[in-house]
């Protein structure tokens, strides 16, 4: 089982063992992330589970879909990086990886 | 008697013809109902203040009459809609927070800061149907002044400045936005939304309501004029300085005209709590050292008043520059800002009201919201973070004495006017004329002309 590590906006870190085939959101949410909300459930209607990925991080994922990227325009706290983690899945490759949570979801 | 008498006591001169305001703008539920049609969409209003909105994705709501309106900073400023997901109606945002987007709770349609739709749920299931289909928020107008967010539901017709009229004029001295909250207050009354706000646009009522306040307010005796849809009043004859006692007085309560001073700031500080300010009440104090006992009055009051000027300046506050005593003359004391707000400024604090019908119940005449806000000039970052008091029984509790004389009036005026006898007010010509001019105006809106 891969280990995530949250970044919380505060600084604080939190070390998350994640199920492969799970969502990063609803592995971050069952963990307690302070900042991860996924209002929605992940169906990609709430943004509420925004979070920064590092290049490095973002290499170990698939790029995101036309729609994610559409929706991720109208984020205010938008900026290089951001994705919706409800869109990204447990994989092994992301044993270790890294997800900054933003100031505030919405 | 010679034939010029008896013409004279026949033919009496000819006299102005009466004022009259009709009980129905309070009472009748048509009306009520009239001016949710035809009042509050068509004008200006005031959503919320400026500093409520920092940083992108702040947004606040704004109820009135059947109305929800959002009013959020987008990346290129201030927007504004209609409250209500096109889908079927529900109200989208509540009350105040922070978003990226907007999202309806019910079905999860979204929209985005600009207003546009940017998520259908299962969208193919209208097979196109949609395409064709505005989707996006309806838009409201919005802009700024003093410090105020307005909005407009109507998207055509006149922009702010041009529905402001002259009145920024008298008002744009008093730097209004550079002020912030000092205290707020939202009361919920079982009187008509011009009820309460008529009892803060004359003062004629001062003497008979606020008895205490005549001993050092000086000449109480006030004009007032119409400027198109807005009006002022001020003590411009006559005029006594603060500190003395009104002429309707027999005598000066205060020999020594500092005492008269200290005691009118001392009022308006503990009583009032807004328009001057604790640090004019504080720097007037000092008068009693600097200034012999036997000094004019009209020394005692501008000395205190340019030690209130100075502590401020002292303070890190400033003082609004372009504030000459000419402009503070020629502001008066208060404004009736059509339709439902009155604002009485001062160079380091004003109040600010605020009325409507009630949300929960816009159609009834009898029930209103009323929104006391004092606001105070604060040397950058200084300014508290002001909750509001909500007062739903303000018969059991006190907002400060001046307010709760006034709003003691209100149900009685509600209820009075409901007498089989009381069939229209006869507002002073001279003393309230902001009420003439605001019934005149609102006949306009609500019935297409006014009644006189
Ligand atoms: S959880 Fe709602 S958009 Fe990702
Ligand atoms: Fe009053």
């Amino acid at each position: 089982m891969p280990d995530l590590i949250f970044v919380e906006n505060e600084g604080v870190e939190v070390r998350v063992r994640a199920r492969v085939g799970d969502t990063v959101m609803r592995a971050a949410r069952v963990a307690g992330v302070t900042g991860i909300v996924g209002d929605c459930g992940g169906c990609m209607s709430c943004l509420t589970c925004h979070c920064y990925l590092p290049e490095e991080t973002a290499q170990r994922v698939p790029p995101p879909t036309g729609d994610e990227v559409a929706l991720l325009e109208d984020l205010a706290l938008r900026k290089a990086g951001s994705r919706l983690s409800c869109q990204i899945v447990v994989t092994e490759a992301l044993d270790g990886a890294t997800f900054l949570v933003p100031a505030w979801q919405g | 008697m010679r034939i010029e008498e008896m013409m004279m006591a026949t033919n009496p001169k000819q006299s102005l013809p009466l004022n009259k305001i009709s009980t129905e703008n309070y009472l009748s539920r048509e009306f009520a109902r009239a001016e949710n049609e035809h009042l509050w969409g068509k004008v200006w209003l005031v959503a919320g203040r400026v500093e409520e909105l920092k940083e992108v994705g702040d947004f606040l709501t704004f109820n009135v009459a059947n109305e929800s309106i959002v009013v959020a900073l987008g990346k290129d400023g201030l927007v504004a809609y209609h409250n209500v997901c096109p889908h079927r109606g529900r109200r989208l945002a509540e009350g105040c927070g922070r978003a990226s987007q907007f999202r309806c709770r019910y079905h999860g349609w979204s929209f985005n800061l600009d207003g546009k739709n940017t998520q259908v749920l299962d969208r193919q299931d209208w097979d196109g149907a949609l395409d064709d289909e505005r989707l996006d928020l309806w838009p409201v107008r919005v802009d700024t002044w003093a410090g105020f967010i307005w909005i407009c539901m109507d998207t055509e017709g006149e922009s702010l400045a041009e529905y402001l009229e002259t009145m920024p004029e008298y008002l744009d001295p008093f730097e209004l936005e550079e002020m912030r909250f000092r205290w707020k207050v939202e009361l919920h009354l079982g009187v008509n939304w011009k009820v309460a706000l008529e009892a803060f646009m004359e003062g004629y009522h001062v003497a008979a309501t606020h008895p205490q306040l005549i001993t050092v307010s000086g000449n109480d005796y006030t004009q007032s004029y119409a400027h198109g849809k807005h009006a002022h009043f001020g003590y411009w004859k006559d005029v006594q300085p603060l500190g003395t006692s009104s002429p309707r007085l027999a005598g000066n309560v205060y020999p020594d005209a500092r005492e008269g001073v200290v005691e009118f700031f001392r009022q308006i500080e503990e009583d009032l709590n807004a328009i001057q300010t604790d640090r004019d009440f504080a720097a007037a104090k000092k008068i009693m050292d600097i200034l012999p006992p036997d000094v004019d009055a009209m020394t005692a009051m501008g000395t205190a008043i340019e030690l209130g000027r100075q502590a401020a300046i002292d303070d890190g506050t400033n003082y609004p520059e372009g504030l000459t005593y000419e402009a503070l003359g020629k502001a008066g004391s208060d404004w009736h800002i059509f339709p439902n707000c009155v604002t009485l400024p001062y160079f380091d604090g004003a109040l600010w009201y605020r009325a409507r019908p009630d949300k929960s119940e816009p159609d009834n005449p009898d029930k209103c919201l009323f929104e006391i806000w004092s606001l105070k000039r604060y040397a950058p970052g200084k300014e508290p973070k002001v909750e509001t008091r909500v007062i739903t029984d303000p018969t059991k509790e006190s907002v400060c004495l001046i307010l709760d004389q006034d709003i003691a009036n209100l149900t009685e005026v509600q209820a009075g006017m409901k007498s089989s006898k009381f069939a229209y007010a006869r507002p002073n010509p001279v003393q309230e004329m902001e009420l003439i001019n605001f019934h005149k105006t609102l006949e306009r809106y609500v019935l297409g002309q006014s009644r006189n």
